[in-house]
């Protein structure tokens, strides 16, 4: 009895995933097979998105993350559409009619235009290799797997009276895990592809790496413990595989000691975007993941002001013991470059004034109106100004 | 044991007709001879329910469905001396218009939610919904005084599902098969009120991917339409 169910489990277990051929250029599904069907869906999704309000629409950002696209599949470049959409986590998804979503959060977080080509290979791997079908199929049949262990087991159990309902589980979640398991090894496979993808179009072998390397230090910068654990626990029933593991997936591939890459045109591209991206980033809430963000945007040296100015907001959002002067001290950092926002300066009056520093407190305030006179908070720094003044006399 | 199997068998093939289920708006009039309704091509979802209950899409059968009910619709509206005016809801997607036909689309949901099955306390005897004044552009733009959508969604039970019921059920154990669900509405383009709803599972002779299946369907959905 125990045996049977076990080896069911196993069996089900079993079921690897099957390497089909990648797809053909402009290849459309036959209208009765299940691709259409997942096209179908894919189309509506696509069509809801389009309507939706997410979609980020500024030509030249969308030219840029176009251009990356269709130098790692320029075989694939007339049949997908690529959309960017203002979602603060890294991440980007292709769907089986060609729709590739690539979010914001990836943007702001992809180091170099190399590490972009890295994800976009890897979305357009699992584009490549019909990947939704393949799982599709893999569900399938393993479902049909485990409907048969589980009712053969339930039969014996009735059968011999006894009470095999444990093992029906055991059943269930061997299936569970080996969809898990396909989908792990689908994932492997398209860091493998947008490794070789992303290498041949002449971008760095190390961008999959250095991405990785990232995330998982941002994982471990996360404020939240169990955030924090995912990056380390390894579980049959996750979706990808561990960070780690792709890693050292990603460094057996890349020759020793090699490095290249492309003129990085990724900067540029997002730079216009960066206030309203660490925004969004900040509504998450994470104040240790958005610092990671913040550090890793500052390794080159780039905008500077833009950069402080908003460190200065996630210690003035996170409202811990010596926030305040933290803020105060990032906001101070960021008004000497010029491309620091105007709002810096009304910060940094702000926590001045908090800290009770009021002649740079009314400096700064002051600075702020001049800057931008014709701002809507006027009315509440003149407020602020004339209350020191009288605080001060 | 072939006792079992043949009553099984028999009461899956027995299975009841269509039902229907309508809700009513207060203090409706019926749309007076000659009136232009706009016909919103139905929205369908098909899906093949494979033997281990997996529902998969199937684009030919949901394009199939689509075109018959679309025929059937514009047929009974004919008898009816009902003129209208069909739109492809996929082109007209963008601007006020496109807004107010996914506006519908929350609406009906709600409606399906909150008025059929368990229903909430606070709409139990009562149905008042709208789409608001703003359906006035759908009836400018269209030139119409009222909307009809169709929505459908379901699964057919594939040869190995109907088999592995059939099996099953010998043991005791019930394999749900397809079913498939439709809703229809009525509004009026002048207040943006949902004058007339109706929710129907489709009966094993009316099936939809069939034009005469559609054409019943249709005709049952509309039996107590105030068209």
């Amino acid at each position: 009895m125990r045996r049977l169910a076990l080896t069911a489990a196993l069996a089900v277990l079993a079921a690897g995933p099957v390497l089909a051929q990648s797809r053909p250029p402009g290849q459309r599904p036959d209208p009765t097979s299940v691709e259409a069907g997942l096209w179908r869906e894919s189309d509506e999704m696509e069509r809801g998105l389009r309507n939706g309000g997410l979609v980020v629409e500024d030509e030249a950002l969308n030219a840029y993350v176009r251009d990356v696209a269709c130098r790692v599949a320029p075989e694939y470049c007339e049949e997908v559409r690529v959309y960017v959409t203002s979602q603060p986590a890294l991440n980007a998804s292709v769907a089986p009619n060609g729709m590739i979503d690539v979010w914001s959060g990836l943007l702001l977080r992809a180091g170099s235009e190399d590490e972009l080509a890295f994800v976009l290979g890897h979305e357009l791997g699992h584009y490549a290799e019909n990947h939704t079908v393949e799982r599709w199929t893999n569900i399938k049949i393993t479902m049909g797997v485990t409907m048969v262990v589980a009712v053969g087991v339930g039969v014996a159990g009735a059968y011999y009276g006894v009470d095999t309902s444990g093992f029906v589980d055991i059943a269930y979640y061997g299936g569970l895990a080996a969809i898990f398991s396909f989908s792990r090894a689908q994932e492997s496979q398209a860091d493998e592809m947008g490794y070789l993808r992303a290498v041949a179009a002449g971008y760095d072998p190390n961008a999959g790496v250095n991405l990785w390397t990232y995330v998982i230090s941002e994982t471990a910068a996360s404020d939240l413990p169990s955030v924090r654990r995912q990056g380390s626990w390894g579980s049959a029933f996750r979706s990808h595989p561990l960070n780690v593991d792709r890693i050292q997936a990603l460094r057996a591939l890349a020759p020793e000691g090699e490095t290249g890459g492309a003129e990085d045109r990724h900067r540029a591209a997002v730079r216009p975007f960066l206030g309203r991206w660490l925004r969004e980033d900040l509504r998450r809430r994470d104040f240790g993941q958005t610092l990671a963000v913040i550090n890793r945007l500052q390794v080159g040296g780039d905008d500077y002001g833009v950069l402080e100015f908003y460190r200065g907001e996630v210690h003035r959002l996170r409202r811990q013991d010596g926030d305040v002067r933290q803020a105060r001290d990032a906001y101070a950092r960021a008004v000497d470059y010029p491309d620091a926002p105007a709002d810096a300066w009304r910060e940094l009056g702000e926590m001045n004034r908090r800290l009770g520093e009021h002649d740079a407190a009314l400096t700064a305030f002051q600075t702020y109106l001049d800057r931008a006179p014709e701002a809507e908070d006027r009315w509440l720094v003149e407020d602020a100004i004339s209350s020191l003044q009288g605080a001060s006399t | 044991m072939f006792v079992r199997i043949f009553l099984a068998a028999a009461l899956l093939l027995t299975a009841a007709c269509t039902t229907t289920n309508t809700r009513t708006a207060a203090l409706v009039t019926t749309p007076p001879a000659g009136s232009r309704v706009l016909l919103v091509e139905p929205d369908i979802k098909l899906n093949l329910l494979t033997t281990v209950g997996l529902p998969e899409p199937r684009a030919d059968w949901s394009d199939q469905a689509r075109g018959n009910l679309n025929a059937a619709l514009q047929a009974a509206l004919t008898e009816r001396q009902l003129s209208f005016r069909p739109i492809d809801p996929q082109e007209a997607m963008g601007g006020r218009e496109g807004q107010l036909l996914r506006l519908h689309q929350a609406v009906g949901t709600t409606i399906l939610t909150t008025n059929f099955g368990e229903v909430l306390p606070t709409r139990a005897g009562q149905f008042n919904y709208t789409l608001g004044q703003g359906a006035q552009v759908l009836g400018q733009t269209y030139e119409a005084g009222y909307a009809l959508f169709l929505h459908g969604s379901g699964s057919y039970a594939s040869g190995g599902r109907v088999a592995a019921a059939i099996g099953l059920a010998a043991l005791g154990v019930s394999v749900p098969l397809g079913s498939q669900q439709v809703f229809v509405s009525l509004v009026d383009l002048n207040t943006g009120q949902v004058i007339w709803f109706n929710y129907a599972i489709a009966g094993p002779h009316a099936d939809m991917r069939d034009p005469n299946g559609a054409r019943i369907l249709i005709d049952e959905l509309l039996a107590d339409a105030p068209l």
